[in-house]
């Protein structure tokens, strides 16, 4: 309740006001007239009849109540509570902000605004009914003012200024609230946490107080607004999982919620929430992880104790196979812009990975970056998890541990995308004309680690016998045997080959067997396996033969003609896993894995990257290409070579010439001239998908070719030709276009005109077409000749297809569709669905309609029910006709829902029903209701006394109605007695 | 007759609850009323999973509405075009329309203004009742009434004689859901037009 002290008075009242009980949610309102001669009357100060307590006038009351409910929107308890928010950022750091800010989002909503307007629109009625009509006119139009409804009528403008500010304050709060970059959908994983938490928030609110499913009066009021709060935070929390919150078991009535809020206000207990400082506990993404950073560092303490711990070296990864790092450049010189990131893997200690990027990276931007220092580096351990280089350059933190190889590599790419540190996506070209890193030093997009052997196996510790080694190649083992006879790992073994006989020429152990004279016993051993396996489809020495060269999959593919599938069927005839497990086993890893950072290191040199690479503004390419230049003028232009301007285009938006003057001359122009602003809508699509775009939207806006191809800026042979290609239309050659226009401009306009219910003659004079309507057999040909090329019918079906099927059943007409069934089985389909095998084609069509425009709208969802039952069309009719005979009193009322005339509704019903009005009243509106009268009473007269009827009626119509009874039974006492025991 | 102000008279609203008029008094409540259901789905959009079978029963019942409020936004759109010309000018071509039509009421352009007004009124009502359903199923659908309806209090701040500093505040806040909506549901993951060409790919936004 309010409690307000501006208590309404006639004292002094120089007009009509209106006043309210201040107590949310009761009904009072009055009018309250000025005393006469300014002392006279009673009732000086009005009270409400059910609270007694003082009114107040609706306008000041308005205004007290918005402000009760700004002080619950925007209270400072709408952060969301510590406890999710320490959750979410233990459980998933980087869904921290956005669950932050959608949390924000969600709050007005969530803490009651949309009670808000109920509230009002009851009390506006209830004050637009205590008006009078000139009170009334005089707010709708100002030249009606009278004196004395003066304060009426400032009052009502006062009470739009409240919700003027009130809908200020929602925007202004939603632009300081929250930052609507940070608001990401959450994975699953977060959506559950925060679930689960939602789960043992609700229990522990209804605990801790709504076991009565009512806050305790005696609580403090600060307790009490913990515990609205905490209700108010829950819902706020329904919404951002994308339910609503009145789904929510506990419930506060909006009158109680504000009411409340208004004691908080007047207790000192509401402040507004002030965005900024608490924005500044979070900040950015970037400002967040280098918080958490700094957090940890503070954490440390005493350096210098850390410094004599020099027994950091951190412990193998346990059960993980490695993990992600990031290395950050924490720009302690200031020379970059931002700090700089890099993101790696390893399945080493952190300590030597970080020793060896400070040491030989093969990276050169990292090369530069520890380089600018000059300096040699030396390493302190924060955590487990962090090491930072000692004067705080650098830091390297573990961000992810993975399993296997598969999850390393595939959370290397997602990290290096999340953080935008490959240079190949976020750069800026240098004053040298140079590609430089903005963000990161990545130079890859990551995911291209390789199985390896680690720790104590690695191949300098094991020593093995070089002659028993000699023996085995020389009889033809394989990698994998021989290794598995040393107990020793393959790359030990290659490197043992290499080690032994590298002054031979020796690389590898194909070399080795090349050498020593296994070879051939090697490829036997092979060969007559796969022979007697899978005959000789294809030639197994050749392919473990290139396996061992180190060939990739599309060079293996294209150098044996085959498939991968068919490599990899024969692999595992001779006893391979797969291509992998081959290479691994056949140990020709190595070589793959050299020939493959090759190509990955060529690649990387490719474009913009290569030494030669000219850079080529984008912004000034689009201009040039806007004067109409032809590419040798353009190449001139820039002083640089045609090829190199096509090939720049390619790049930059992968288009040829042509096809890049359509996109940034000819499509503008296109916006222009139709107003509007297609090319912004597009935000990557092919071309060709451009080109089809455009193309439509002019025949749509009713261009012919001669104009299109004008736009175009090309002959008409060209456009010709152009839409050919683009427009993918099954047409005669000399009738291209109009195929076309029939598909583009004449079908949605019809379609649109079907859906609006038009009319076939409608449709021709609107469309301004012959009336032959030859558009129509050209458009629906195969449903033309169905029909028998009767235009008529043709459109009849349409308009079933178009407007009547989808809404009885879409889904059914989309199997149909699926089907490919024909206009006539479509037809016949509906037709069993609804029972109507009787009706003729006119009475269907009626029957079609009725369900859309009378029996929809009686009662939707009645109707759907209906559907969903797959009713009979009789029975659907006979169900709406009771209920209009029961909701009407005459037949004309039947007749005019029904949108026909007296004559019609008379035959309908008869057909329908088999009876006329007059039984049908009787039969569906006197009979059920005497009935349940008869369940009720024991006697016509305590019926008549009860339900307020007349007597005489009441008796005539038991008379009529049960004639045959009371002939038998001779009284209607009798007749009654008789159909009470028969109940 | 203020032609401008009793456009509002005959309305019957979905919402059992209303009155059968609305006029000044309670058109302030009914717009804040719609603007936060739509403020509610916009939330409900962003927020939700995906799309159950529930969701496509429930837009079953959208749908008939939809195709409505279509073809009378695009009346609206050509009767502003045809008859009432520059925006700049939107009030006084009005009152103009307005006194011809009272002048001449048998006139094609009365006809056409009568059912012009008739079709704002129903146009109102079916936002209103859009409000009402689970229009957050049809993320686009509610793009586009976001947009209409912000189109429309720009045009009532203009035409209403009564409320028209509450309809430019209102404007404003539907084109801040607009932006919000823009802004959130590309975060959520834009609906791209499917290309046929996988490996010809326009970057038009540089």
């Amino acid at each position: 309740m309010i409690d307000t002290k501006n208590q309404a008075t006639r004292k002094g009242l120089k007009g009509d006001r209106v006043a309210v009980c201040p107590k949310f949610g009761c009904s009072t309102l009055e009018k309250l007239k000025p005393l006469k001669l300014g002392l006279f009357g009673i009732q000086k100060y009005p009270k409400c009849k059910d609270h007694k307590i003082h009114l107040v006038f609706v306008d000041e009351f308005i205004g007290d109540f918005l402000q009760s409910v700004n002080a619950c929107l925007f209270d400072n308890s709408i952060a969301p509570p510590k406890a999710l928010l320490e959750l979410v950022k233990e459980e998933s750091p980087k869904n921290l902000l956005s669950v932050y800010h959608k949390w924000m989002y969600c709050s007005s909503l969530g803490r009651g605004a949309k009670i808000v307007p109920g509230y009002l629109d009851s009390l506006s009625r209830a004050y637009k009914n205590s008006l009078n009509k000139r009170q009334k006119k005089s707010i709708e139009n100002d030249s009606y003012i009278k004196k004395r409804n003066k304060l009426i009528t400032l009052g009502f403008r006062k009470i739009e200024m409240e919700y003027i500010e009130f809908l200020k304050k929602l925007y202004d709060m939603n632009e300081r609230l929250f930052n609507k970059e940070e608001i990401k959908p959450f994975p699953r994983l977060v959506k559950k946490l925060i679930q689960d938490w939602l789960i043992k928030f609700l229990k522990n609110i209804n605990k801790g107080y709504l076991q009565n499913k009512q806050i305790n009066n005696s609580d403090s009021i600060s307790l009490k607004k913990t515990k609205y709060d905490k209700i108010l935070q829950a819902r706020t929390c329904m919404l951002i999982l994308g339910r609503s919150p009145s789904e929510l078991p506990i419930k506060i009535s909006p009158y109680e919620l504000f009411a409340t809020y208004r004691i908080f206000l007047e207790n000192d207990l509401c402040h507004e929430f002030v965005p900024e400082e608490n924005n500044l506990k979070i900040g950015s993404r970037k400002e967040y992880f280098l918080q958490e950073l700094n957090n940890n560092n503070s954490k440390v303490g005493n350096i210098k104790e850390i410094n004599r711990n020099t027994s950091f070296i951190l412990k193998n990864w346990g059960e993980y196979y490695g993990v992600i790092y990031i290395l950050i450049d924490n720009n302690k010189d200031n020379t970059l812009k931002y700090k700089m990131l890099y993101i790696g893997q390893t399945i080493q200690k952190l300590k030597i990975r970080f020793y060896s990027h400070i040491n030989y990276s093969p990276n050169k931007y990292l090369r530069e970056a520890f380089g600018m220092y000059g300096k040699k580096f030396s390493l302190l351990k924060i955590d487990n998890k962090t090491l930072q280089t000692t004067g705080g350059e650098f830091t390297m933190k573990v961000i992810k541990k993975c399993k296997d190889l598969d999850n390393l590599n595939k959370y290397e790419k997602f990290f290096i995308k999340k953080y935008k540190s490959c240079v190949l996506d976020h750069y800026f070209i240098g004053k040298d004309g140079k590609r430089r890193p903005l963000y990161g030093y990545n130079i890859s997009r990551g995911g291209g680690g390789f199985p390896a052997i680690t720790g104590e196996e690695h191949g300098s510790f094991i020593h093995i016998d070089q002659d028993s080694l000699k023996d085995l190649l020389k009889r033809g083992f394989s990698a994998e045997e021989i290794a598995r006879e040393f107990e020793i790992s393959i790359p030990t073994l290659i490197s043992k080959v290499e080690y032994y006989w590298k002054h031979l020429g020796i690389e590898n152990l194909r070399d080795a067997r090349a050498k020593f004279g296994g070879n051939q016993a090697f490829l036997d051993r092979f060969g007559i396996v796969a022979k007697s396996v899978i005959g000789v489809e294809l030639d197994i020495p050749k392919l473990i033969d290139l396996i061992e060269q180190g060939l990739f999959l599309s060079e293996l593919e294209e150098e044996l003609g085959t498939s991968f599938s068919t490599i990899t069927k024969h692999l595992q005839k001779i006893g391979f896993k797969n291509l992998t497990d081959a290479r691994i086993r056949l140990g020709a890893m190595e070589t793959f894995r050299k020939r493959w950072i090759q190509k990955k290191a060529s690649a990387t040199l490719r474009g913009s990257d290569h030494q030669d690479y000219i850079q080529i503004n984008k912004e000034e390419i689009i201009k040039i290409i806007k004067l109409d230049m032809s590419p040798k003028e353009i190449a001139d232009y820039f002083g640089v070579s045609r090829p190199t301007i096509l090939s720049r285009l390619n790049e930059y938006w992968g288009v040829n010439f042509y096809e890049a003057k359509r996109l940034f001359k000819i499509y503008p122009k296109v916006d222009k001239i139709l107003g509007e602003n297609i090319i912004s809508s597009i935000s990557e699509c092919a071309i060709s998908d451009i080109d089809i775009i455009y193309l439509q939207s002019l025949i749509y806006a009713g261009f012919n070719m001669t104009q299109i191809a004008l736009i175009y800026e090309r002959g008409v042979k060209w456009m010709h030709e152009f839409m050919t290609e683009i427009l993918d239309i099954d047409f005669t050659p000399h009738m291209y276009f109009q195929s076309a226009k029939d598909l583009f401009y004449w079908k949605p306009r019809i379609i649109n005109a079907i859906m609006a219910d038009y009319k076939i003659s409608d449709v021709v004079r609107e469309l301004h077409v012959t009336t032959y309507f030859r558009e129509l057999g050209r458009i629906w040909k195969k449903e033309y000749d169905e029909f028998n090329q009767n235009n008529d019918n043709l459109y009849k079906y349409l308009k079933r297809f178009y407007l009547f099927y989808p809404f009885m059943d879409k889904k059914l007409l989309i199997n149909l569709i699926a089907e490919n069934k024909s206009s006539t089985e479509i037809d016949e389909e509906y037709k069993r669905k609804w029972g109507v095998y009787g009706y003729t084609d006119s009475e269907y069509h009626k029957f079609l309609r009725r369900c859309i425009f009378v029996y929809n709208k009686i009662n939707n969802d009645y109707l759907n029910q209906l559907f969903i039952k797959s009713t009979s069309a009789r029975d659907i009719d006979i169900a709406f006709l009771k209920i209009l005979l029961r909701n009407t009193s005459t037949m004309q009322e039947i007749a005019e829902k029904l949108q026909i005339g007296i004559v019609q509704t008379r035959k309908f019903l008869i057909n329908i029903l088999g009876i006329n009005y007059k039984e049908a009243v009787r039969e569906f509106v006197w009979k059920p209701e005497l009935f349940s009268y008869i369940e009720k009473y024991d006697s016509i007269s305590d019926i008549a006394h009860n339900e307020d009827y007349n007597l005489s009626t009441l008796r005539h119509r038991f008379r009529v109605i049960w004639a045959d009874e009371l002939k038998k039974l001779g009284s209607l006492k009798k007749v009654y007695r008789h159909l009470k025991e028969k109940f | 007759m203020n032609l401008l102000i009793s456009n509002d008279n005959k309305l019957n609203y979905y919402d059992e609850n209303l009155d059968q008029t609305e006029n000044k008094i309670t058109v302030l409540s009914r717009q804040l009323k719609t603007y936060l259901n739509y403020r509610e789905s916009t939330i409900l959009a962003i927020c939700r999973e995906s799309e159950n079978s529930l969701d496509i029963l429930k837009n079953h019942s959208i749908q008939k509405w939809e195709t409505e409020l279509n073809i009378l936004y695009l009346e609206y759109c050509i009767f502003l075009e045809k008859y009432i010309g520059p925006k700049e000018n939107l009030k006084m071509n009005v009152l103009m329309l307005a006194k011809k039509a009272l002048s001449f009421p048998n006139s094609p352009e009365a006809r056409s203004f009568k059912k012009f007004l008739k079709n704002k009124i129903r146009l109102w009502e079916l936002l209103h009742i859009l409000s009402a359903l689970e229009i957050h199923t049809r993320p686009q659908l509610l793009k586009r009434v976001i947009q209409i309806l912000t189109k429309l209090c720009n045009d009532e701040s203009k035409l209403n004689a009564n409320v028209p500093d509450f309809f430019q505040q209102l404007k404003l806040n539907y084109q801040q859901l607009e932006r919000e909506y823009d802004q959130l549901l590309l975060t959520k993951g834009k609906v791209q037009i499917k290309s046929k060409n996988t490996n010809k790919k326009v970057m038009v936004r540089e």
